[in-house]
């Protein structure tokens, strides 16, 4: 069940980049400096939810520490630029660029952050109200204290907190609740960019779900961008407008969520929507992915994943794929798709895989049906024989979005 | 044929202000050899208790365990017996594993403690790495546990729960801090080793999806109370109790026929607030459902404690909505009924 | 069904602390390179230990008297001398040995006692274990160098020996605080719970399984209490408790005040043995926080990686 339809905020608003970061690289130090991040380069547009994908190790949680300059020694960031792009219109800013003082200014006014464990990013000993007062103080200091109390009361109702909490410590809270605050922290100074490092990997199910459609609903009301990492992929193709799977610090696929949701196009996402099973579908061999990620420490050659792919091929072991556009015949079926949608054929560049299956000169009899990428996951194609373990649906799943709540 | 016994568990813990906690309440269920069964239930439902109750590393309040439909011993050689029979994998591989000491240490220690000679020892050691795929044996076990990955500390964590050959194997959300890709190896290899060795499996978990995969049968707990037992695909497809449903409309891109808003919890004045203390009120009421409070359905009849409700083929609910006499005097009127699955 | 890799992890994380002993040698080396604190540390630590081992291989007598009274140091006293013209290099030379022997066998003994008393309640649990926590909070409380001075007043102390076994029975209960907290803490790790699981017997698991991996603790805790006995045998000494014809840096701090160095404004008398105390009580600190760095990653101070100017540029820039 969808959390919500795929945010439409007009065309323009769409393609509008409120963040751009290019070629970004991070490594961390040490006797044998580790590659977490390699030539990353994202876009997230204005009022949109970009979901990022990958499990540990991937780089997903460096890349995001990287866009906002919180990276720790030893911990580098060795090359990239991160724009940021303001809704007034105003020159980009680099945020690399920014002095200490604007840097600060620019930090939770514009972009903030809510942690994986923002139950523990909650200072244990002191208040609520103590703990909003400071980011008060800190940014706005011409608020005054009742200002800054009934702001908090707003923020913590908006959670979906009870605001007569405020004067509480964060332990008489349960996980779920503490996460709210961080939330609400994190939308204090509503900023135009929010970034979420696995918010609700340490909550409970039903817990987790609340705290979505909170997410979900602040987004349509406040309108801000949100960038969310999570190693869960059903969720992110539920939530979302576009996601980025990374894998082995690179990004190895970017696409609006519902049509990964419906066919992915590169092997590694294939896997990992295999490796979470349907909870309602029929039995079937269930398979993960053998192996184990690249040490990051090496210089790979070829394909990162190469090793662990069951479609490896010639290319894969020596030319390292680089994230293209889907090329025909997916990017055929896309374009008839969006002819019949009515245009919005900027869509199709929304779609890029870095595997050599898609590369029209490397493979010429294109992807196997099930990379083959399907927007509409309608289906008509004839069930894998190759990637049968996988266990694709060979029904083809339905449309995503036709389920609402 | 029932291995382990588990009869009335019921598991106390005092509470520095007013009445005890009881974190399980009179829990009776069976493990059966060669079969799984899942333990399914959020945190604080009692499943981790549960498992540290049959691994004896607290003492229950009450209650009784069988082995083999005999008694338990509590200490000493009859504690030692039951040990050997009924082992257990813990769910965070960086932890279980001592990090001072190499594989090798972790399988030899089990062995030696019940009486394998020194003669023999490394080959036998060597076998069970084998057996949970860590090949070649010989290069890993010399290994530390900081040099290898989380999926593979989980296997040597497997091996080391079958060095005393048992009979029960406790498995405690096995792959819940495991990397998506890996989850399902290790849980391909727990079930092949249940079927090579006629293993009885408990597996606990909060996954409803690997649950209904992996297991015969399904236990749904919820607040130290199974509301829900029977034959996995029965439970999933066909989930009875309104917190059994509640779980699967929660899972992230389930299309599930429920609609959310129907079962989204029930918000007070104060918000989830009120939710939270009408919980930890639950957890200490001893009278009535412990889910009325967040249940759509919930009826006056629910004060009073919910009766076990055979819907057959095996298939048990705790819930008044079940009850036909209910049924009859509501006039079926809210009254969830079994859903069938959406779509094929 | 798949085959793991065969490969050992890729991407191992960093070690922890507590490894199996190869591995540690391997890692010692790396350690001090790692850590200029501790190396500086033991290169302290090191130069004392040779100096009370073979010092008084190049000395005479350092209680010799001589004609020379509080002479300034020049080239045949490098130190000068004594009220007596004793022969303050030699006296601080030969005086390195005892302290040092008093510093690392009552620090040695003090640590054992803590790890009775602090993991063997812990382990043991129940009223013995409130009941020697108890004991342990009420020794930390009292003031030890009141106690040490009123203990050492009535006994008469011909050797070191009566002077380390006060030291060490007053000087365990901060270590043991310590220790006993890890203890507990660590007791439900799941690699102790697995332990009990498996079978094993309780002695074992505290010995085999616990103990190892409290080690930095037990060191941190040893160079601590080590650092504690060589102060308070100084205070002593300079109080004039203890056998004062001993030969200690605070018995020489004694005699110079006594003979009223200060204020002839003799300081070669008590400036060396002085700086002496304080080296050794710096080296073995930053031994200790040279531990603390090389076990803990993220303590080690920051060297950027690689050249790139616009990488330096920015790692200042992140705050």
């Amino acid at each position: 069940m969808r959390v919500q339809p795929a945010a439409q905020t007009g065309a323009e608003g769409r393609n509008d980049a409120v963040l751009r970061a290019s070629h970004i690289s991070v490594e961390y130090g040490g006797t044998v400096p580790t590659r977490a991040v390699r030539d990353v380069s994202i876009e997230l547009h204005r009022g949109e939810m970009l979901g990022i994908a990958g499990e540990s190790g991937c780089g997903k949680s460096t890349l995001a520490y990287a866009l906002t300059r919180l990276l720790r020694p030893p911990a580098v960031m060795t090359e990239g630029q991160v724009l940021f792009c303001g809704r007034d219109g105003a020159a980009p800013i680099d945020i690399m660029q920014l002095e200490p003082e604007a840097l600060r200014r620019f930090r939770w006014t514009v972009v903030s952050m809510v942690f994986q464990s923002a139950m523990n990013s909650l200072n244990p000993v002191i208040s609520l109200r103590r703990q909003f007062s400071d980011i008060f103080e800190a940014h706005v200091p011409e608020m005054d204290r009742e200002a800054r109390d009934r702001r908090s009361r707003e923020l913590l109702e908006m959670v979906g907190i009870d605001p007569s909490r405020l004067g509480g410590f964060p332990h008489e809270l349960s996980g779920g609740m503490r996460q709210r605050v961080g939330i609400a922290m994190a939308l204090a100074l509503q900023p135009e960019i929010v970034i979420m490092d696995e918010p609700t990997t340490a909550l409970d199910v039903v817990v987790q779900r609340e705290i979505l459609l909170e997410i979900a609903r602040l987004r349509r009301e406040l309108g801000f961008s949100v960038i969310f990492i999570t190693h869960d992929l059903p969720m992110l193709v539920d939530l979302s407008d576009r996601l980025a799977v990374m894998y082995a610090g690179e990004i190895v696929e970017r696409a609006p969520a519902e049509w990964v949701g419906g066919r992915p196009a590169h092997p590694y996402t294939l896997g990992l929507q295999a490796a979470c099973p349907d909870l309602l579908g029929e039995r079937r061999a269930l398979q993960g992915i053998p192996g184990s990620p690249p040490d990051l420490r090496q210089r790979l050659r070829g394909c990162a994943f190469a090793p662990r792919c069951q479609y490896v091929f010639g290319p894969c072991a020596d030319i390292h794929p680089v994230l293209s556009p889907l090329a025909p015949p997916a990017a055929a079926v896309i374009e008839s798709v969006l002819d019949r949608d009515g245009g919005k054929t900027s869509k199709l560049n929304d779609w890029a895989v870095a595997c050599h299956l898609h590369d029209r000169t490397a493979n010429p009899a294109g992807p196997p049906d099930e990379l083959a990428g399907d927007p509409l996951g309608t289906g008509g194609l004839v069930p894998p024989a190759v990637g049968a373990g996988l266990g694709v649906d060979p029904t083809g799943r339905p449309a995503r979005g036709q389920d609402q709540l | 044929m029932s291995v382990l016994q588990v009869q009335d568990l019921t598991v106390d813990f005092a509470q520095r202000r007013g009445p005890k906690f009881r974190a399980v309440d009179h829990v009776s269920f069976e493990l059966v050899a060669g079969e799984t069964l899942a333990l399914v239930g959020e945190s604080g439902s009692g499943k981790s208790t549960i498992a540290r109750a049959l691994a004896r590393l607290l003492r229950p309040t009450g209650g009784e365990l069988l082995l083999h439909g005999r008694p338990v011993g509590h200490r000493g050689r009859k504690l030692r017996d039951y040990r050997r029979e009924v082992q257990m994998v813990f769910q965070d591989p960086f932890a279980s594993l001592n990090p001072a000491y190499t594989v090798g240490h972790h399988l030899r220690r089990p062995l030696r403690i019940y009486g394998h000679p020194r003669k023999g020892l490394e080959e036998v050691v060597e076998a069970l790495l084998t057996s949970v795929n860590m090949v070649p044996a010989t290069s890993f076990v010399s290994k530390f546990p900081h040099e290898l990955s989380g999926g593979q500390r989980q296997r040597v964590a497997i091996a080391r729960a079958l060095a005393t050959q048992p009979g029960v194997i406790l498995a405690d959300e096995p792959v819940s801090m495991l990397d998506v890709s890996i989850r399902l190896e290790i849980l391909n290899l727990l079930d092949g080793l249940k079927r090579d060795r006629d293993l009885a499996l408990l597996y606990i978990t909060h996954d409803l999806a690997t649950a209904r995969y992996f297991s015969t049968q399904i236990m749904v707990m919820y607040r130290g109370e199974i509301v829900e037992r029977g034959p996995a695909d029965s439970v999933i497809l066909r989930p009875a109790h309104p917190y059994t449903q509640l779980l699967e409309a929660s899972v992230p891109g389930e299309r599930t026929p429920h609609r959310l808003d129907e079962l989204a919890p029930v918000r007070g004045a104060g918000g989830t607030n009120v939710i939270l203390a009408a919980e930890r009120a639950e957890a200490t009421a001893a009278t009535g459902c412990r889910f009325r409070r967040r249940c759509p359905h919930a009826m006056d009849v629910c004060s009073t404690h919910p009766v076990e409700q055979d819907l057959g083929d095996g298939h048990l609910v705790r819930c008044w909505l079940h009850d036909p006499k209910v049924r009859e005097k509501s006039g079926d009127r809210a009254a969830p009924q079994q859903s069938a699955p959406s779509g094929a | 069904m798949t085959t793991t890799a065969i490969a050992p992890a890729a991407g191992a994380t960093e070690p922890r602390p507590g490894r199996g002993l190869s591995a540690r040698l391997h890692g010692a080396a790396g350690a001090l390179r790692r850590s200029p604190r501790m190396l500086v540390g033991l290169i302290i630590l090191l130069f004392f230990v040779l100096l009370a081992v073979f010092g008084p291989l190049f000395i005479h007598n350092p209680n010799a008297l001589g004609t020379e009274v509080l002479g300034r140091p020049s080239a045949k006293y490098w130190l000068g001398t004594t009220q007596e013209g004793q022969n303050v290099l030699y006296q601080v030379i030969a005086a390195t040995g005892p302290t040092l022997e008093v510093g690392f066998v009552a620090g040695g003994i003090s640590t054992v006692l803590s790890l009775l008393i602090g993991v063997g309640g812990a382990f043991i649990g129940g009223i013995s274990d409130e009941a020697l926590n108890l004991f342990t909070n009420v020794i930390l409380v009292i003031p030890v160098m009141p106690l040490v001075i009123v203990i050492s007043a009535y006994v008469q102390a011909k050797s070191l020996l009566p002077t380390i076994i006060i030291i060490a029975f007053t000087g365990w209960a901060g270590t043991a605080r310590v220790l006993r907290a890890l203890a507990l803490s660590m007791r439900s790790r799941d690699y102790i719970l697995a332990a009990r699981v498996s079978g094993e017997r309780p002695w074992r698991i505290v010995v085999v399984e616990l103990l190892p991996n409290m080690t930095a603790f037990i060191v941190s805790g040893f160079i601590f209490t080590v650092i504690f006995a060589i102060l308070t045998q100084a205070g002593l000494a300079f109080l004039g408790l203890g056998n004062t014809n001993l030969l200690s840096w605070g018995n020489m701090l004694y005699w110079a005040q006594a003979d009223q160095a200060l204020t002839s404004g003799a300081w070669w008398w008590f400036a060396p043995p002085g700086l002496c105390i304080a080296l050794l009580g710096t080296g073995l600190s930053l031994v200790n926080f040279g531990l603390d760095e090389v076990l803990n990653p993220r303590l080690r101070s920051v060297r950027p990686v690689g050249g790139r100017t616009k990488a330096r540029r920015q790692a200042a820039g992140s705050p």
